[in-house]
């Protein structure tokens, strides 16, 4: 059992990464960023390509931190473009195209056979419980832990912060206050993807590491942004963990373990049904 | 149009699609069949789409996990060796869906926008999981889903096919005429107008979600006819992403969208392949005509009806009627609404203390008071859309507890400060829809009568907001109920409409043989209008009588222009 849970620290950490970056994103720009995950895994698939050209891991790492970047300020720039007055639902909506077409293009560029990555956090740190931990799960929780932090003083403390906060709530009525937003907006959107892509590039060689279930790491994340509300950091932060080490769990039981992923759809639905047990009306008044 | 024009169009139009159908089965090359139904198939579970996503505007991103599902459900039937065939288990495995449908209703009940689009998506992922760990029955064995006689062969299967998406396509048609069909897209806009217009919310949103998920079913199970062998591959949640976008891109809430939808997915696919470029390029394509629809808030489809409307010509404004006096229900007698001891309570904050209010039949009443006073909630406790304390009578009936919708139904109408009305009706389906009753042209035209003028066949989204806002009036009035609460319906009027808005509201009850209770900052217009007023200012009535009266009230002064009194 505690091997079971020492397992799923790395999972954890990599949820409660994901899922405290869609919160940041929520918080910030008013859109659950479905293609956050698809972002970090265009960054993986950028750097294996410039590694093979023979680039070493360093600069392809960086190379790869640079398209997540670049690709998810282009979505961030198509979103303030065309849709800085639009509510979440639609928001969200389009960062469903915004996904498809990331996907698309992935297979488009990379075709779909999955790579062999290399680890870069692959050495062992210690063995706990008899479980060889490698230095990829406490960087991926350290991670986690930085994004939370960063994103809380860049909330509590910065008045950038505080302009994007308008600008994720009354978009309109920060832009007639005379602040300009979008360029700040992009930026966001570029550092969220840079960020996507450092903790994909963590977990995509210890992972399936084809396009597809890289990018559906979306829902997992969604499971830990949803235990803290998609507005509570700590929420997201222990949520993600939790929700590795239920499935670190669950993968020691035979009976269970084919259908341990199935875990963040029914967490989903439980934080849910808990969370909104009181809301009856789509609106205040 | 007139009816009769309309429906010999329209079976025109069902008659040279069948030549067609029947033309492609009989003329095109065998490949080409097998696109074509790929092609409908889709269309089928574009349908599902434009029901859920596209009429009741709900983020579903699990269709194809559905579709799974019916498919799953004909293998089985298949393995099982169920007789009927195909015919026997369409129907059946499009009602396997349906619990399922359902499962995901439920917490849609609360559920909205974004965190409806993570369920549905969870589910999607959820479903792929389960199929790719369990294959598809009868596959271990070698066994692919047999047709029955009469489409064994790739034509008739094909007529097969656009057999049944016609059919779906004629009951949703046949369905958005309805007042059910008008719901889900009143859902679309406003769950709390939904409600008010006396419409269940769960049971609209949960009909969505049933209807779409048969319909994606159906699709399931043709496709399982069409290939015989199925793999999960073939139901992954990327297929449900990419027909979330295609629908939005083609507009499926119509039957030509969804088609025109599983068109563009094969031809674009089948072009690409021709030329030798990655099949992939086709998603993005999707990808960024959804976003440009999106961007229009509105699909292919959509710019098709509009274009052809303009060819057929503008509308002409039309001249308002003039009132007509006509023997109308007897404005009742007695009490319509008595509320006693009421109190809302929003945390530590008491926004309406211990209220009492009496409303007399076939009057109308005024409720003024500062911004902040407490009407609002007041009307939101009294209506069912906030909880409260105490009592609550509509025409001697005890409303308590009962829910918002079922309030309406009783007889306790209400508008809405924002805009709320529906934008995807036209203005006579609106009016239908808020009134729960048959309506002719001339009800419609009489009722309107020198309140506004507009064409009930104009979407509410080509009208101005004061239009819409008199069209809301209009539509609880028309449902005559007991009592009508309009909520600032003078707000952004110009002052001639305004004048207008009084003199019918004026003859309102004895027309439409209600009460009103009607809250409005234009203290012209309720003199003008009502018999008796209640001044509310911090949660409390101040005030209350003929209207002469209480303005010359110098508590009610105090409350309004800060004045203090001089005693």
């Amino acid at each position: 059992m505690l091997q079971g849970l020492v397992s799923g620290l790395a999972a954890g950490g990599t949820y409660a990464a994901l899922g405290l970056l869609l919160t940041a994103m929520y918080r910030l720009t008013a859109t659950v960023n479905l293609a956050v995950a698809a972002t970090g895994m265009a960054g993986v698939y950028v750097m294996a390509a410039l590694a093979e050209t023979g680039l070493p891991y360093g600069m392809a790492a960086v190379g790869g931190v640079a398209a997540g970047a670049l690709t998810s300020a282009g979505c961030g720039a198509v979103m303030v473009r065309w849709f800085a007055g639009s509510g979440a639902q639609l928001r969200t909506a389009v960062s469903i195209a915004q996904l498809i077409g990331i996907i698309a293009l992935a297979y488009i560029l990379f075709g779909d056979t999955p790579r062999v990555l290399w680890n870069p956090a692959g050495a062992p740190v210690g063995t706990l419980a008899g479980v060889v931990v490698t230095w990829g799960t406490p960087a991926l929780i350290a991670l986690a832990v930085l994004i939370g932090g960063g994103t809380h003083l860049l909330l509590a403390r910065t008045s950038l912060g505080l302009r994007l906060r308008a600008m994720a709530e009354r978009p309109v009525t920060t832009e007639l206050l005379g602040i300009g937003t979008r360029g700040p907006a992009v930026a966001l959107w570029g550092a969220a993807g840079a960020l996507a892509a450092l903790v994909l590039l963590l977990v995509a060689p210890v992972r399936s590491s084809d396009i597809l279930s890289l990018s559906m790491l979306i829902v997992p994340a969604c499971a830990a942004a949803l235990a803290g509300g998609l507005t509570r950091l700590p929420g997201a932060l222990l949520g993600g963990l939790a929700l590795g080490l239920l499935e670190g769990l669950l993968a020691g039981s035979a009976a269970v373990r084919e259908y341990r992923d199935a875990v963040p759809f029914a967490a989903i639905l439980l934080l849910l049904l808990w969370s909104r047990r009181g809301e009856v009306w789509d609106a205040a008044r | 149009m007139p009816p009769a024009d309309r429906a010999v169009r329209w079976g025109l139009a069902v008659l040279a699609l069948a030549f067609l159908a029947y033309g492609m089965a009989t003329a095109l090359p065998a490949y080409w069949v097998f696109l074509a139904m790929s092609a409908v198939i889709s269309g089928v579970l574009l349908q599902s789409l434009g029901v859920i996503a596209g009429q009741a505007g709900m983020v579903s991103l699990c269709q194809a996990a559905f579709a799974a599902i019916g498919a799953w459900s004909t293998a089985q039937l298949n393995l099982w060796g169920v007789p009927g065939g195909l015919y026997v288990w369409l129907p059946l495995a499009g009602l396997a869906a349906v619990p399922f449908g359902l499962l995901i209703g439920l917490p849609a009940l609360r559920l909205r926008g974004v965190h409806l689009a993570i369920v549905t998506l969870g589910f999607a992922a959820t479903v792929d999981i389960v199929l790719a760990a369990a294959s598809f029955p009868g596959v271990d064995l070698g066994l692919s889903v047999g047709r029955p006689a009469g489409l064994s062969s790739e034509r008739q299967y094909f007529l097969f096919c656009v057999g049944v998406f016609a059919l779906v396509a004629v009951a949703l048609a046949v369905v958005r005429r309805t007042r059910f069909g008008a719901t889900w897209r009143a859902l679309r806009e406003s769950e709390r107008a939904t409600a008010a217009a006396g419409t269940s919310v769960p049971g609209a949103k949960l009909s969505a979600f049933a209807v779409s998920s048969f319909i994606a079913g159906l699709s399931g199970a043709l496709l399982a006819g069409q290939l015989g062998m199925l793999l999960a591959r073939n139901f992954d949640p990327g297929q449900s992403l990419t027909a979330y976008a295609v629908a939005v891109m083609a507009g499926a809430h119509h039957a030509e969208g969804a088609l025109i939808g599983g068109a563009l997915g094969v031809l674009v696919a089948e072009l690409l392949r021709r030329f030798g470029i990655p099949q992939q390029w086709a998603n993005v394509v999707f990808a960024v005509g959804a976003i440009q629809a999106f961007t229009q808030g509105a699909g292919i489809s959509d710019a098709l009806r509009a274009a052809l409307r303009r060819r057929g010509g503008r509308r002409l404004p039309v001249a308002p009627v003039p009132l007509v006096d006509k023997a109308v229900p007897q404005a009742a007698t007695g009490t319509a609404l008595l509320i006693t001891g009421l109190s809302v309570r929003y945390g530590q904050v008491a926004a309406v203390q211990d209220v009492g209010l009496e409303v007399l039949a076939g009057s109308v009443h005024g409720l003024v008071g500062p911004n902040g006073a407490g009407k609002s909630s007041l009307v939101d406790a009294i209506t069912g859309f906030t909880a409260c304390t105490g009592a609550v009578e509509l025409a001697g009936h005890d409303l308590n507890g009962r829910p918002a919708h079922l309030r309406a139904r009783a007889g306790l109408r209400r508008t809405f400060q924002q805009d709320r009305v529906p934008t995807g009706l036209t203005a006579g389906e609106y009016l239908r829809f808020a009134a729960r009753r048959p309506l002719t042209a001339r009800d419609l035209a009489e009722a309107l009568g020198d309140l506004v003028a507009v064409d009930p066949g104009r979407t509410i989204a080509d009208l101005d907001v004061g239009t819409r806002r008199l069209l809301e009036v209009a539509g609880a009035l028309l449902a005559r109920p007991a009592l009508a609460v309009l909520d600032e319906p003078a707000a952004g009027l110009g002052h001639a409409e305004t004048e207008r808005l009084g003199r019918w509201l004026r003859a309102a009850p004895e027309r439409f043989g209600c009460a009103v209770l009607l809250i409005e900052h234009d203290l012209d217009l309720v003199r003008a209008v009502c018999s008796r007023v209640s001044v509310m200012d911090f949660g409390r009535v101040i005030a209350e009588g003929p209207p002469a009266e209480v303005f010359a009230d110098p508590r009610v002064l105090r409350a309004y222009l800060g004045e203090e009194v001089t005693a």
